[in-house]
């Protein structure tokens, strides 16, 4: 399903448009609840939470603002931000790492994803761990800059790089992706004469 | 600000991150009304940030 579709079938308040986001979005989306609150049980409560939201004001979506992903990604983010808030625990001290124990097992990570983390190899470190601050783990411009013991501008340009880098390892995925598709085709045309 | 030092400022890469306040978002709502463009600018770095959420 195109993502226009899915927003159609959610306006049209029918069920597979929200069956469509659990199945394509959960793992995406927990995997960075989990992170803020530090508890699968409470994460699963926050996602479905995220899903009901999205499902009750998908009217208010405007994708001139950007696209669905980053819509549901900053109500899950600010959600799980709110919950561990109210918790009053230290929530950065508590939240699960970017150790391998999070990470998808082998057979959920799809090949073109495989692509990206090789080639993620080749971002910094200094970029790489600002984006993870923000991106992942729910701190704050400001929390990330104390953190790191960087400028708050630093952290914006970091921020900018990390991301202009991850445009360039999608677009090169996306024509490794279709070169393959291509050969196989070329192969397939062969073989059949 | 003008296209070019919004794109610079790096708030657009903060806006589709979810980590700007409500006043700094509307900042960057005015500029996407202000230059169409920018949603587009938006669509390609919430792309990146989707792809980099899938992998973990």
């Amino acid at each position: 399903l195109e993502v226009k579709e899915v927003i159609n079938l959610l306006q049209c308040k029918n069920q597979k448009g929200l069956q469509h986001l659990m199945d394509n979005y959960s793992a995406a989306l927990n995997g960075v609840i989990i992170r803020i609150v530090g508890s699968q049980l409470v994460a699963e409560e926050i996602l479905q939470n995220t899903f009901l939201k999205v499902w009750n004001n998908i009217d208010s979506y405007d994708n001139t603002k950007g696209t669905l992903y980053t819509w549901m990604h900053r109500i899950a983010r600010n959600a799980a931000l709110d919950k561990a808030r109210t918790k009053g625990f230290n929530m950065h001290e508590k939240t699960v790492g970017l150790d391998d124990s999070v990470y998808k097992t082998g057979t959920e990570t799809d090949l073109a994803n495989m692509d990206i983390q090789k080639l993620l190899g080749s971002l910094d470190e200094k970029y790489k761990i600002v984006l993870d601050h923000i991106y992942l783990l729910g701190y704050s411009q400001s929390e990330t800059a104390e953190k790191l013991c960087i400028p708050l501008g630093t952290v914006k340009t970091r921020l900018r790089y990390a991301v202009n880098e991850l445009k360039e390892l999608v677009k090169n995925d996306k024509k490794l992706f279709m070169g393959l598709f291509a050969v196989l085709i070329l192969l397939s045309i062969a073989l059949w004469n | 600000m003008e296209l070019i030092e919004i794109r610079e400022s790096g708030m657009l890469e903060l806006y589709a991150a979810g980590e700007l306040s409500g006043r700094e978002m509307a900042v960057v709502e005015e500029h996407i009304l202000k230059f169409p463009v920018l949603s587009e600018d938006l669509v390609t770095i919430g792309n990146a940030l989707e792809s980099y959420a899938r992998l973990f």
